[in-house]
């Protein structure tokens, strides 16, 4: 029996490595401590009856001059999508961690195990306050990784980063109290959903709250919005995430947001308003990626899309939706990384990330060039791939849950994820290897990265086709999916059965949306045309509205003129009214002379009228003037 | 090869666009109830007892008709999003390279 979240073992691991002097010791341990907890990972749930087997209570007196207010803190609990999560989790950390050997990332490495072994921890949080607390831990982690990255920007966006987290941190931890103050306490129910051997279903009680409309919800849901990178909230992403070092945005790319996932489905599914959120999310990642030039923010905005299909799948809330927004996180944190593996070793062999200063690389990155373009397929959901099944899960969710007649407006949603589908593939399929790979040749000639690198990639790639082949999603994925994916019968009085992606209409027209999206890339490509360009986003808000114009453009002035004001005020006004009192005297030679010897010495004394001294006190009595005027004035009523 | 070169590009048009349709009248002949019943998905269905039970008929129209829309309604959608992008959003969001470092 497993007694301890599994991530603690990578926190640990973390927090030694530093001491770690050679090199070669360094990534060995890194190596182990993934390994391990890739292993410990697995042993939490084979062989065990199922969901919330364990459960390891920590009971601490917080605030103990309070007397009686204790809070437990339940570290370890499997909960109903802890299996995939953590699953996926670990097997990233591993893979993230052979990806960095040859690069010598003395501070970034430790830091980015402490971030993989806190994802890794929330994901068996069994209250709120145990969640919350490995939460943060991971904005400390990933922050250290963006300030590491070495990149132009990384310090400055850092900052950024750490900023827009303390901020969503802070959100969060006032809805959990809010949460408390009403309900009490904080244990997290080990499912969001109970389902009923008949297929239906009902929410946890937490879930049924959550999803009321009530001031502890909003504050949770926008705290973990934040990191889910929504819409208005989430431009922290493409701007932290391409400042990192090449290893370090693999790592970036599979934990913040899929965390934030995971905790949307324990507390949130069925909140109508993550539907909307969702396909938000996935349109303006869509387009923000259509129009971008640097290929690591096209990357962060498709993360940005394809989150949109999971919380949105997740708002829709049902066991089927659920499943699909768990199993499309493990196929898109593989196929994300994947991609962010291949443009990472481009910018590693070139150190170039724009679209406009690449092309042609086809020809002496052959491996990297394949790799791309089955990260790329597997993105547009092509036939054969993971992602086939998975975004299928959710589309057909939101069809099926249209034509069973619970939620007509459901009809839009697949509408609109079918479009984002079509663009991904167009951004992500088409848009990001052409320009990279093929398009003007850059006259760059860089060879393929070291063999690390290149296997990782290797191996990601090999994932992605794996899980895509007929019956290997359902021997796999679907044992750990939080619920079983099923959906009504054909004809009546048949029973449900598992949901199968592989039906011919659904091949073909797979296949036809997919010739679409190139018949339409290739007709409209010099409209996609590279410009040397970067798109804003809402860190504007940040980065050039307050900084520039509020503070530069309206503050500032004012501040100044303010100054002025009071100089103005403390410093003419006074010495008028002092010139006034004594005019006579503000300047004072005195002249005296002694005689000594017949030998006379002249001393010469200059005084001048401290007029500052006049001013600070004239100043000082007109401001407590005013003041007990404008008191006067205020309380005049009262009086 | 050269993938700047028009005719390339050409060429990728011709054999995407014949893909679609080869694909387009393929899924055409799979959804074979949408013969029958001249339904898409959108505009067929009923609920019978709002949980897991549906008339077999019916769901079987809307998913051939889901699939088969799909294939039309991808085209129209990237059309539309391509140009929205680059001509709506492209102009009110893109800035020089060097716009943060001024």
């Amino acid at each position: 029996m497993i007694s301890f979240p599994p991530g603690l073992i990578l926190i640990v691991a973390a927090v030694l490595l530093p001491l770690m002097r050679s090199k070669k010791a360094f990534n060995t341990w890194a190596l182990l401590a993934s390994v391990s907890t890739f292993v410990v990972v697995l042993l939490t749930y084979i062989g065990g009856d199922g969901i919330g087997d364990y459960t390891q209570s920590c009971e601490y007196a917080l605030l103990p001059g309070l007397g009686d207010f204790h809070i437990t803190l339940e570290l370890m609990q499997l909960n109903a999508p802890t299996k995939i999560f953590a699953t996926v989790f670990s097997l990233m950390a591993i893979v993230g961690v052979v990806y960095s050997f040859n690069q010598d990332r003395r501070i970034e490495l430790p830091a980015a195990l402490l971030y993989a072994g806190s994802a890794i921890c929330v994901t068996y949080a069994g209250d709120l306050l145990t969640m919350f607390l490995f939460w943060e831990l991971m904005a400390v982690g990933s922050a250290i990784v963006v300030w590491s990255g070495g990149q132009k920007d990384s310090a400055r966006a850092g900052q950024r980063y750490v900023a827009v987290h303390l901020l969503g941190g802070a959100i969060l931890m006032a809805g959990i109290v809010a949460y408390y103050v009403a309900n009490g306490d904080l244990a997290l129910p080990n499912s969001p959903l109970t389902v009923i051997a008949d297929g239906s279903y009902h929410a946890s009680a937490m879930v049924e709250y959550l999803t009321s409309n009530n001031i502890a919800a909003w504050l949770i849901m926008i705290g973990v919005l934040v990191n889910a990178g929504a819409p208005f909230l989430g431009a922290w992403l493409p701007d932290a995430y391409p400042e990192a070092s090449v290893s370090g945005t693999v790592f970036l790319s599979a934990f913040t947001t899929k965390t934030a996932v995971f905790v949307l489905m324990m507390l949130f599914a069925g909140a109508d308003v993550l539907v909307w959120v969702g396909l938000a999310m996935a349109i303006y990642g869509l387009i923000y990626a259509l129009i971008e030039n640097d290929m690591r923010r096209i990357l962060a905005y498709a993360i940005i899309n394809q989150l949109g299909f999971m919380v949105c799948a997740v708002g829709i809330g049902t066991p089927l939706t659920l499943c699909g927004a768990s199993a499309h996180a493990f196929a898109s944190v593989v196929y994300k990384a994947l991609l962010l593996m291949a443009a990472g070793s481009v910018l590693y062999q070139t150190g170039k990330r724009k679209c406009t200063d690449l092309g042609g690389l086809y020809k002496t990155m052959p491996i990297t060039m394949i790799c791309t373009l089955i990260g790329g397929m597997t993105i547009s959901a092509m036939p054969l791939t993971s992602s086939f099944t998975t975004k299928s899960l959710i589309t057909s969710g939101a069809a099926l849950e249209y034509e069973l007649g619970h939620n007509p407006l459901y009809m839009y949603a697949w509408f609109v994820l079918m479009a984002a589908s079509a663009g991904g593939a167009l951004y992500a399929g088409i848009k990001f290897p052409w320009l990279v790979f093929f398009n003007k040749d850059s006259g760059l000639r860089p060879s393929d990265p070291p063999k690390n690198m290149t296997w990782s990639m290797i191996f990601l790639a090999a994932l992605c086709v794996i899980f895509g082949f007929p019956g290997i999603s359902e021997l796999t994925l679907y044992t750990i999916l939080p619920f079983a994916p099923m959906v009504p019968g054909h004809g009546a009085g048949a029973e449900p059965h598992l949901y199968s992606t592989w039906s011919a209409s659904h091949v073909i027209s797979q296949f036809a949306l997919l010739a679409a999206t190139g018949f339409v890339f290739f007709s409209f490509v010099k409209t996609l045309s590279r410009t040397v360009t970067i798109t804003i986003d809402s860190d504007w808000i940040y980065r050039r509205l307050i900084p520039s114009y509020v503070w530069g453009g309206l503050l500032l002035p004012a501040v100044r003129w303010l100054g002025k004001g009071h100089e103005f005020l403390l410093g003419k006004v006074p010495g008028m009214i002092a010139r006034g009192v004594q005019s006579d005297v503000i300047e004072e030679r005195v002249n005296k002379s002694i005689e000594l010897g017949g030998t006379t010495i002249r001393f010469s004394f200059h005084f001048r009228d401290n007029r500052r001294r006049d001013w600070a006190v004239g100043g000082v009595l007109l401001v407590i003037t005013v003041m007990l005027f404008m008191y006067l004035l205020l309380n005049f009523n009262a009086i | 090869m050269d993938c700047t070169d028009p005719k390339t590009m050409k060429k990728m048009k011709w054999i995407f666009g014949i893909l679609t349709i080869i694909f387009a009248i393929l899924s055409l002949f799979i959804s074979e109830k949408i013969a029958e019943h001249g339904h898409f998905f959108f505009t067929c269905c009923c609920p019978v007892d709002g949980a897991m039970g549906v008339e077999a008929e019916c769901r079987e129209v809307a998913i051939d008709g889901q699939w088969y829309f799909a294939t039309v309604y991808s085209l129209l959608a990237c059309c539309v999003l391509v140009v929205v992008s680059t001509k709506v959003f492209g102009p009110i969001f893109k800035r020089e390279d060097t716009y943060y470092n001024d």
